[in-house]
C-alpha cells in the first residue's frame, strides 16, 4: 500500500470513482457504434434506394431508404383485444402509471441535488442548518428507492400491454427505433448502479463538506444527467408519434436515426416535461412531508416535517412559474409544424380541454395562496396582515370566475334567440383567450404578493428607506395590475392573430412583481427585527390538506394534459403515417378522460401511500434500534444521518 | 403597513411626492419600456 | 398532540380527502361538454355519374361540416367539423370563428354584411391577380411538396388546384409568418392527414360555388379541364354497382337524349328537334338552344333578369343549365313560369351533360330538318321565313366574349377581400 496521508488518500479515491463511472457512461454507446459499421456494410453492399423525409425537407431532402414502410394495420390481426374492452384504456393506464413513477424517479434527484448542495453550501457557515438540508435530501432519496423498482415494473407491464395489444404499432415502432431502444436499456443499468452508490454512499461518502462529500454530489450530477438522457430518449418515441421526422411518407425510414429523434416536436415536448416534472416532483415530496407532518408523533418530528413540505411545495412552485413559456413556446412550435394540429388543440375538438386545465390551475394558486394563509399561523406577528385576506381570496375568486367564462354556451334555440348568438352579449366578453390571460396573471401577481407578505410577516422593518421601499413595491404591483387590464381590454380591438402576442408582455408584466418585487422585499427583511422565530410545526392541519390538494391537482393536471397531447393525434399511431385501423381510433371526450384520469391519480397515489408506509417502516425500524443503543449507552451523542 | 419607527419621521407630502413619481416611473417601465419592446421584438407593432 | 390517532386514521382521512377532490375533477369534466371525435370513415366510393350535383353539393357539406346542419351545431356552442377540417381555419357563417385563412363566407343574399362577394366569384378574379402569375413563375418547376405547377384559368380551376396545392397561390396576409406570404399553412388535402380522394375535392369545390348560387357548379367540368383527364370513379377493386337512386325518376350519363327526354316528359311542354317523342308540345319554346340560348343572354329582358339578380348564365351552356336547374332564374318573353321546379333533384351530373350537349347542338337548321317551328307566342317569330338570319359561329363566339368582359368589370367593383371583412368585425 502506498502511503498516503488520509486526506490524499480520500481525494485519490474519489477521483478513482468518479473515472470508473465516466467509463460506464460511455458502455450504452457500444450498440451505436456497431450500427454505425453495420450501416456502412449496408452501404458498400447495393445500390441504396432513396426516398423523400417527410420533415426535413430543406437540408439533405433525400435519404437512404433503410426500413420497410408502415403500411396498413389491419383490425384484429394487428391489434390484440380484451372482447370489446378499449385497447387502449389499458395502455392509457399503465402509461399514466409508469409516466407517474418515471417522472417521480426523474424529478426527486433533482430536488436531492438541490438540496444536498444547499447543504454543503451551508455547512461552512453553520453545520446545524447544513445537516438539516443534508438529512431532507437523504430522506426524499430513500422515498425515491423504493419508487425506482415500482417504475421498473410499471415499465415492464407497459411493454407487455403494448405486445399483447398493438403489436403491429409496436413492431413499426420498435423497427425504427431499435439502437435508442437498446441504449436506453443499457443506461439503465448504469441508472441503477450510479443510484445504488449514491443513496447507499450517502453516510460513509458523507465528510460535511470535504471531497468525499463533493464526490457524492457529483454522484448526484450523473444520476440526474442520466435521468434525463433516459427521459429524452423515450420522450423522442412520444413526439416521433406526434411529429414523425426521418422516414418518407410511407414511413420508411431512411437511415438517419438522430433525424428521427431531433424531430420538430422533440425539444419544446423535452423541456416542458423536465419543467413539469420538478413541478410535480415538489407536489409530491410536499405531499410525503405533509402525511408525515399529520402522524407525527413529536413536536420535533412536526417541525421537521412541517419544513421539509414548505421546502417542497417552494421548489414546486418554483418550476412551476416557467412552465407556461414552456407551454406557450410549444403550443407555437404546434402551430408551425401543423396549423390543423394547433386549431384542434385550441379551437377544435380539444378546445374544451384548455378549460379544464384552466380549472386545475385556478385550483393551483388558490390553493398556493390558502397554503400561505395558513402557514402564517406559525409566524408571528402575522396577525398584522390578516386583513389583507379577504381583499386578495377576493380578487383570487373574481379572477377564477372570469377565467371560468365559457366562451359560447350551451343552450336551446329560444334562449339562443333571445341571446343573439351563442355568445352572451356581456358574459360573452369575459370568455375569450384576452380575459382568460388577464385573469391567470392577476392570479399569480396576487400569488407574489401573498408571498411577499409571508415572508415579511414575523419581521419588523428596519432599513431606513423602508417607506420609500413599500411605496415602490405598491407601485410596482398597482403598474402591473394596471397594465394586466389595459392589455387585456386592448386585445379586443385588435385581430386575433395580433391578440395573442399580448400574453407576452401581460406576463412580463407579473414575472416583473415576482422578480423585482421578491427581490426588492428580501432586501428590505436585511437586519429587520424579528418579531419571533418561526414556530415550525404550529401550521394547521388545513394548511397540511390544503398541500394533498396542490399534490393531486398537479398529478391530475399532468394527466389531463397528457389526455390532450395524445389525443391530438387523432386517428393515427403515428400522425400521417401510421393510421389507427382499430375499433378504438376515435377520441374519447372529455369526460371519459376525467374518469379515467381520476381513477388514474387515484391509483397512484395509493400506491404511492404504499411506498411512504415501507420507507416509514424501515425507518421505524432503525429508529427502534437506535433507540435503544442510545438507551445502553446513555450518553447523548448526534443523531446518525437520515434517521429522521 | 406603518409597522415602520422611522415613518413617523416622513411628511405626509413627501410621501405622496415620491409615490407620484414612483407611479410614473412604473408606468413609463411597463408601457414604454416593456409593452413596446415586447411588442417590437415580436414584429407586432401593427399600425392598429 | 396526535398520540390517540394512528397513522392508520390518518391514511383514511387522506384518502377520503383525495377521493373527494377526484370525484368533484371527474364530476366536472364530466358536466362540461361532451365531444367525441370519431376518427373519419375510409374515403367514399362515388359514381359522379350517378350523383345529382345537388348531392355532389350535400356531400361537400358533410365533408366540410360533418352534419347537415352546421348552424345547429355552432347553436349548440360546437364546432362543426366534417373530415375536412375546413372550418377549423375558414369562415363559413357570421357565428363562426375562425379568421386564420380566408373566409368562405359566400353568402351574397345578405348584404347588410358586407358580403357582396361570395366565394365562386372572388375565385375567378383570384386567377386574374398579377400575383397569380408571380406564384406560377415561382413554382415553374413544380411546387415543392405537391409537384404542381400552378395553372388554373378559372375560379373553379383555382378552388380545385388550392385544394391539391395550397402553396400554388396564397391570399395575401394568410401566409406562413416569415415566408412573406408564399406559403400557405393549408395541408395538402388529398395527403395526409385530411386525405380526400378526387370526388370528395369536386363536390367540395361544388358546396362552394352552389352556395350561394345552385346555377354556378362547374366542380366537374374545371377538374377535368385543370388535370386534363376524365374524374373516374373511384372503386378501388371492385367498381361500383350502378346505383338507382331512390324516389322520382333521375336522368342518368348512360341514356341517350332520346330516353331521358321520355323519362323527364319534356315532350309533354316541348318540341325537340331529333327526339322522336318531342314533336308536339305547345307550352314551352322551341328548345333549339344553339341558337336560342346565345340570343336569349343577348337580349334586353336576360340583362334585366341579370341585375335583379335571378340570372347569372355567361355563356350558352351556362343558360341551359340554369334553365334546366333553375327555370325561374328568367322567363323568356311570352311565356309564363310554368316548367317544373324538381329537375335539379333528378339529373346526375352526367344525365345533365347528355341532355345539354343534345340542346346545344340543335339550331334552326335542325328544327327545319325535322319539320318543326317556333310557337305563335314566340317573339322571334316563324323560322320558315325567307330572310330567316342566322347567326354565325364567328358572331357567336365573339359575342359571348364582349358578355363575359362586361361581367368581370361589375364583380371587379364589388370585390371585397378578406382583410376588410376582419378590420370591420
Amino acid at each position: 500500500m502506498l502511503n498516503l496521508s488520509g486526506e490524499k488518500k480520500k481525494k485519490v479515491g474519489a477521483w478513482l470513482l468518479l473515472s470508473m463511472i465516466g467509463m460506464l457512461v460511455l458502455l450504452p454507446f457500444a450498440p451505436a457504434v456497431v450500427m454505425a459499421a453495420e450501416e456502412a456494410a449496408v452501404e458498400e453492399a447495393k445500390e441504396p434506394e432513396k426516398a423523400k423525409d417527410v420533415f426535413y425537407k430543406e437540408e439533405g431532402e433525400f435519404g437512404i431508404v433503410s426500413g420497410p414502410p408502415a403500411g396498413e394495420l389491419v383490425y384484429p390481426d394487428d391489434y390484440g383485444s380484451y372482447g370489446d374492452f378499449q385497447s387502449r384504456t389499458i395502455i392509457w393506464i399503465s402509461n399514466q402509471q409508469h409516466l407517474y413513477f418515471g417522472s417521480f424517479v426523474l424529478a426527486v434527484p433533482m430536488f436531492v441535488w438541490v438540496m444536498e448542495l444547499i447543504g454543503i453550501l451551508q455547512y461552512e457557515k453553520n453545520p446545524k442548518v447544513g445537516k438539516k438540508f443534508d438529512d431532507l435530501a437523504h430522506e426524499m432519496m430513500k422515498i425515491s428507492l423504493t419508487a425506482y423498482s415500482v417504475t421498473a415494473i410499471l415499465g415492464g407491464i407497459l411493454i407487455f400491454s403494448f405486445l399483447a395489444l398493438y403489436p403491429g404499432f409496436f413492431r413499426y415502432l420498435s423497427g425504427i427505433f431499435k439502437p435508442v431502444m437498446h441504449i436506453y436499456a443499457l443506461l439503465f443499468i448504469l441508472e441503477s448502479g450510479v443510484l445504488y452508490v449514491y443513496y447507499y454512499g450517502w453516510d460513509s461518502m458523507n465528510d460535511g463538506n470535504g471531497d468525499w462529500k463533493w464526490s457524492h454530489l457529483s454522484l448526484g450530477t450523473i444520476l440526474n444527467a442520466v435521468g434525463i438522457v433516459l427521459m429524452v430518449m423515450a420522450n423522442t418515441w412520444v413526439s416521433f408519434m406526434m411529429s414523425p421526422a426521418g422516414v418518407d411518407a410511407e414511413g420508411r425510414f431512411l437511415g438517419d436515426i438522430w433525424k428521427v429523434m431531433h424531430n420538430p416536436l422533440m425539444v419544446p415536448v423535452v423541456v416542458h416535461r423536465i419543467l413539469g416534472n420538478a413541478a410535480f416532483g415538489g407536489g409530491v415530496v410536499a405531499a410525503y412531508a405533509s402525511f408525515k407532518f399529520l402522524s407525527a408523533k413529536t413536536l420535533e418530528e412536526k417541525a421537521h416535517y412541517d419544513w421539509m413540505s414548505y421546502i417542497a411545495m417552494f421548489m414546486g412552485i418554483l418550476a412551476l412559474i416557467p412552465l407556461p413559456f414552456a407551454g406557450y413556446w410549444l403550443m407555437r412550435e404546434i402551430y408551425a409544424y401543423r396549423q390543423q394540429m394547433g386549431i384542434t388543440l385550441m379551437g377544435g375538438l380539444l378546445a374544451w380541454v384548455f378549460i379544464m386545465q384552466a380549472t386545475m390551475i385556478a385550483t393551483l394558486f388558490i390553493t398556493v395562496n390558502y397554503y400561505l394563509f395558513q402557514a402564517m399561523g406559525r409566524m408571528p406577528g402575522s396577525e398584522r396582515y390578516y386583513k389583507y385576506f379577504k381583499v386578495l381570496l377576493a380578487i383570487l375568486v373574481v379572477a377564477t370566475i372570469a377565467w371560468l367564462t365559457p366562451h359560447t354556451l350551451v343552450m336551446t334555440p329560444a334562449e339562443l334567440k333571445a341571446m343573439g348568438g351563442a355568445q352572451h352579449p356581456v358574459v360573452g366578453n369575459y370568455g375569450v383567450m384576452s380575459a382568460k390571460n388577464t385573469a391567470i396573471n392577476t392570479m399569480i401577481t396576487t400569488t407574489v404578493v401573498s408571498f411577499i407578505i409571508y415572508q415579511r410577516s414575523n419581521f419588523k422593518l428596519t432599513v431606513p428607506w423602508a417607506w420609500k421601499g413599500n411605496i415602490f413595491l405598491a407601485m410596482l404591483i398597482l403598474g402591473a395590475e394596471v397594465n394586466i387590464l389595459f392589455l387585456g381590454v386592448y386585445g379586443y380591438f385588435i385581430p386575433a392573430n395580433v391578440r395573442i402576442g399580448l400574453s407576452v408582455p401581460q406576463v412580463a408584466s407579473t414575472l416583473s412583481v415576482l422578480f423585482i418585487g421578491v427581490a426588492v422585499n428580501t432586501k428590505m427583511l436585511k437586519g429587520a427585527e424579528s418579531i419571533g422565530e418561526i414556530r415550525w410545526g404550529k401550521m394547521s392541519v388545513r394548511g397540511a390538506y390544503a398541500l394533498f390538494m396542490l399534490a393531486v391537482a398537479f398529478t391530475w393536471t399532468m394527466a389531463v394534459m397528457g389526455y390532450l397531447r395524445s389525443s391530438v393525434r387523432l386517428h393515427w399511431h403515428v400522425n400521417e403515417i401510421l393510421r389507427d385501423n382499430s375499433p378504438w381510433a376515435f377520441t374519447n371526450p372529455l369526460g371519459y378522460a376525467g374518469n379515467i384520469n381520476s381513477l388514474n391519480v387515484l391509483l397512484f397515489w395509493t400506491m404511492l401511500l404504499f411506498v411512504f408506509w415501507l420507507s416509514a417502516l424501515a425507518g421505524a425500524g432503525k429508529k427502534k434500534v437506535e433507540a435503544e443503543e442510545a438507551a445502553a449507552a446513555a450518553v447523548g451523542k448526534a443523531v446518525p444521518a437520515g434517521s429522521h | 403597513m406603518s409597522d415602520n419607527k422611522e415613518e413617523a419621521k416622513v411628511g405626509l407630502g413627501q410621501k405622496i411626492v415620491f409615490g407620484l413619481a414612483m407611479f410614473v416611473a412604473s408606468g413609463l417601465y411597463y408601457i414604454v419600456f416593456l409593452n413596446k419592446s415586447l411588442m417590437v421584438l415580436q414584429n407586432l407593432a401593427y399600425p392598429y | 398532540m396526535a398520540k390517540k390517532k394512528g397513522s392508520g386514521v390518518i391514511v383514511v382521512k387522506v384518502a377520503l380527502w383525495y377521493i373527494t377532490i377526484l370525484s368533484i375533477f371527474a364530476a366536472y369534466t364530466n358536466w362540461l361538454p361532451q365531444i367525441r371525435g370519431d376518427a373519419p370513415e375510409a374515403a367514399e366510393a362515388i359514381d359522379v355519374s350517378a350523383i345529382t350535383p345537388e348531392g355532389l353539393q350535400e356531400m361537400g357539406g358533410m365533408i366540410i361540416f360533418g352534419t347537415d346542419d352546421p348552424l345547429g351545431t355552432l347553436a349548440r356552442g360546437e364546432g362543426p367539423i366534417g373530415k375536412g377540417q375546413c372550418p377549423l381555419c375558414h369562415r363559413f357563417f357570421m357565428e363562426q370563428k375562425a379568421d386564420r385563412c380566408p373566409n368562405l363566407i359566400a353568402l351574397k343574399t345578405e348584404p347588410q354584411l358586407l358580403l357582396q362577394v361570395s366565394e365562386e366569384e372572388r375565385s375567378h378574379e383570384r386567377v386574374k391577380e398579377p400575383r397569380y402569375e408571380e406564384f406560377k413563375k415561382l413554382h415553374a418547376d413544380g411546387e415543392k411538396n405537391s409537384g404542381h405547377v400552378p395553372h388554373a384559368e378559372t375560379g373553379g380551376q383555382y378552388l380545385i388546384e388550392s385544394e391539391y396545392c395550397p402553396n400554388c397561390f396564397v391570399v395575401e396576409g394568410f401566409g406562413l409568418k416569415g415566408t412573406n406570404d408564399t406559403e400557405s399553412p393549408m395541408p395538402i388535402i388529398n395527403k395526409p392527414p385530411i386525405l380526400l380522394v378526387d370526388t370528395e375535392i369536386v363536390a367540395v369545390v361544388s358546396f362552394l360555388q352552389m352556395r350561394d348560387d345552385p346555377t354556378k357548379w362547374t366542380a366537374k367540368d374545371d377538374w377535368e379541364a385543370y388535370f386534363g383527364k376524365d374524374l373516374a370513379s373511384e372503386g378501388g377493386d371492385e367498381a361500383p354497382a350502378e346505383v338507382k337512386p331512390a324516389g322520382p325518376p333521375v336522368a342518368l350519363g348512360s341514356e341517350t337524349p332520346e330516353e331521358i327526354v321520355t323519362k323527364m316528359t319534356c315532350y309533354a311542354c316541348h318540341k325537340i328537334p331529333g327526339i322522336s317523342v318531342a314533336k308536339t308540345g305547345a307550352i314551352g319554346p322551341l328548345l333549339i338552344e344553339g341558337t336560342n340560348a346565345p340570343n336569349r343572354i343577348k337580349s334586353p329582358e336576360y340583362k334585366a333578369a341579370m341585375k335583379a339578380g335571378t340570372a347569372h348564365a355567361t355563356t350558352a351552356r351556362e343558360y341551359i343549365i340554369e334553365s334546366i336547374m333553375d327555370p325561374g332564374a328568367f322567363i323568356v318573353p311570352g311565356f309564363a313560369d310554368d316548367m317544373m321546379k324538381d329537375f335539379k333533384h333528378k339529373f346526375t351530373v352526367s344525365g345533365l351533360d347528355v341532355l345539354v350537349d343534345h340542346l346545344i347542338a340543335q339550331d334552326e337548321a335542325a328544327a327545319l330538318a325535322d319539320g318543326l317551328d317556333r310557337l305563335a307566342n314566340e317573339k322571334e317569330g316563324p323560322i320558315k321565313k325567307p330572310e330567316a338570319k342566322v347567326e354565325t359561329g364567328e358572331a357567336f363566339a365573339k359575342n359571348q366574349s364582349k358578355t363575359n368582359e362586361m361581367t368581370i368589370q361589375v364583380s371587379n367593383k364589388k370585390l371585397i377581400e378578406n382583410s376588410t371583412f376582419i378590420g370591420l368585425n
